[in-house]
């Protein structure tokens, strides 16, 4: 017999789907751009060239250039990293967050869950959306203020996903026979539960990534996200949109990597979905 | 021989909205050290319930449970936790009983970490003999759960439970969920480890031939209380008309023997509203008017021989099996 730990089942499943194989490659190559970017782009992302503003898109400059004559190319590809980069760390924060109190409301139960539980409905009262606009009015728009801000708003689902898979295994058998063997609690939730209640956290996390980034870029947009001369993909449409029309090109190359992004994001999370549920129940 | 393990009049009820469920009704019972005890009963009679609250994973409403000498009935879980390593358990679903996320020698060597028993590289040698111990071989150590069949599975939960070699490992119905053929093995590894080691059971099992194949002595429990315990070679001389019903239901693997098979009328009355009188009036075919009205206590009927039913005069003296 095959030696198979569970994330290597996954992986067999999750190659499955094409689709899923070419989002995931995409991903992959983004984080490539992202991490490389001074050594791809062949212009500063900064530099302003005011003979060449508005430009089409050309050998030299394939995006074109924008009203100060920026390089669009080279903005996108540094743009990546802030798009990036808030969607891991704002997601990183609020499923961390969502771990730490579904595991306690699941865990434990009783009026800890009461607690966490009725914290959950007061967070969901709030249109997440606004709720960052207005706090982003007052904390200023910065980068790290919208990874925060999104992190500390969006830890519900997570949360509530985490506290049902705890429910789900605090009375199996394994977990039961933990807790005759003497294990502590800390190891029960360690070890026991919260490896089996991974799965379903990654497949949100990942669609939850996509959301991020597209709540950054959106906030961008609207000039709530990061500053002006910051190159973020949100930002980059908003400039351009004020061009679009003398040079509606600028918009094409943000608004495609948005929504590809995005897709791309949900994709990888759909097949990870489809690879943990539910073929492999039969086989766990 | 010494007392093992004593429980005295232990009561569990599940109470839901205002209907109360009698899962353990005033059970008592002395184990010594090297004996099985086996608990047979039909589904929904309380005998794993009885295991959840010998091993304290459920708290009991009332009773003591008394062990080597020290009453743990109210000890908090963590002044427990030491002495969790002399108890264990083996589970009924091999499947839902070990960690999909650990691996065969991982889960075995768990007991050992948590009471800190040995370096890693004694703790790794002692699971290769577990291994042995239990019939696995030593390339099973990095295998997940899911790659192993039923009885395999059990055998991991062995060895598991022996690992700190308790002096109590209660069986909850530990080869209902195996096939016939491969409960034999697992019957026959349980037995031989008992002998080898000089370990204590309890083993819990819905099946009376099962039980009477590795028991010392035998519990029959119906609605939460022990309606008859004898020794298990007196099998067929047990005297309440409960326990004479499961023999009877037992099939002859003879197929030119004939028995009488009376079926058992009604099913168990609801553990929510009991009885008057003995629990088990209303499907008895020998019932009068007492049974109906005033409840039975267990009574001696020989050494080692407890039984409750007031008509242990009328009922067949022996049961052919």
């Amino acid at each position: 017999m095959k030696r198979q730990s569970y994330w290597s089942l996954v992986w067999q499943q999750y190659k499955r789907s094409k689709l899923a194989l070419v989002a995931l490659g995409f991903v992959v190559v983004l984080f490539l751009l992202a991490l490389l970017a001074p050594w791809l782009s062949s212009y500063s992302p900064d530099t302003y060239n005011l003979d060449k503003i508005l430009e089409a898109p050309s050998i030299q400059h394939w995006f074109g250039t924008d009203d100060l004559g920026r390089d669009v190319l080279s903005r996108m590809i540094y743009g990546s990293r802030v798009s990036l980069s808030v969607g891991f760390v704002a997601v990183s924060i609020y499923v961390a967050i969502g771990i730490f109190l579904g595991a306690l409301a699941g865990y434990y139960g009783g009026w800890i869950d009461i607690v966490i539980s009725r914290a959950i409905e007061v967070m969901l009262c709030f249109p997440t959306f606004f709720l960052i606009l207005a706090v982003l009015a007052f904390v200023g728009p910065s980068i790290y203020n919208i990874m925060i801000v999104i992190g500390v708003t969006q830890w519900t689902g997570i949360a509530r996903l985490v506290r049902g898979e705890f429910f789900r295994f605090r009375e199996r058998e394994f977990v039961l026979s933990a807790r005759q063997m003497g294990a502590s609690n800390l190891r029960i939730i360690f070890k026991h539960i919260l490896p089996n209640a991974l799965a379903p956290v990654l497949v949100s996390a990942s669609f939850g990534v996509a959301g991020a980034i597209l709540t950054e870029s959106a906030l961008s947009f609207l000039g709530f996200g990061v500053p002006p001369q910051v190159p973020s993909w949100g930002s980059i449409l908003s400039q351009a949109q004020s061009y679009m029309d003398v040079a509606w090109w600028l918009t094409l190359a943000p608004g495609f990597a948005i929504f590809v992004t995005i897709t791309a994001y949900n994709l990888v999370g759909e097949g990870l979905r489809d690879a943990i549920d539910p073929r492999l129940k039969n086989v766990l | 021989m010494a007392t093992l393990l004593e429980v005295k009049n232990l009561v569990k009820h599940y109470r839901s909205g205002k209907s109360r469920v009698h899962a353990v009704n005033g059970v008592s019972l002395e184990l010594t050290k090297g004996e099985v005890l086996g608990v047979v009963g039909e589904s929904g009679c309380g005998k794993t319930t009885l295991g959840l609250l010998i091993t304290r994973l459920v708290k009991s409403d009332s009773g003591d449970i008394v062990f080597e000498g020290n009453d743990i009935t109210h000890l908090s879980q963590r002044t427990l936790r030491p002495l969790r390593a002399k108890i264990q358990m083996i589970f009924q679903d091999p499947y839902a009983s070990l960690n999909p996320r650990m691996r065969a020698g991982e889960i075995i060597e768990e007991p050992l970490i948590i009471h800190k028993r040995g370096n890693t590289h004694q703790r790794h040698d002692q699971v290769m003999e577990l291994l042995d111990l239990v019939g696995l071989s030593p390339n099973d150590y990095n295998k997940y759960p899911h790659e192993f069949s039923g009885g395999q599975r059990q055998r991991i939960g062995i060895a598991r439970a022996i690992a700190l070699k308790p002096d109590l490992i209660i069986a909850d119905e530990p080869v209902s969920a195996l096939d016939v053929s491969i409960q034999g093995e697992i019957i026959n590894l349980l037995k031989n480890l008992q002998k080898k080691f000089n370990l204590t059971y309890i083993f819990i099992s819905h099946d009376l031939k099962v039980v009477s194949q590795i028991s010392d002595r035998i519990a029959v429990m119906y609605l939460g209380k022990i309606v008859e315990l004898f020794p298990a070679e007196k099998l067929s001389f047990a005297r309440h008309p409960y326990t004479q019903a499961l023999l009877t239901s037992v099939p002859l693997p003879d197929p030119k023997r004939k028995k009488e098979y009376k079926p058992l009328g009604g099913d168990v009355p609801s553990p929510v509203q009991l009885p008057t009188g003995c629990l088990f009036h209303p499907r008895c075919p020998y019932r009068e008017e007492v049974c109906v009205n005033v409840e039975p206590q267990l009574e001696s009927h020989g050494p080692n021989d407890l039984a409750s039913c007031h008509l242990t005069h009328k009922v067949p003296k022996e049961i052919p099996i």
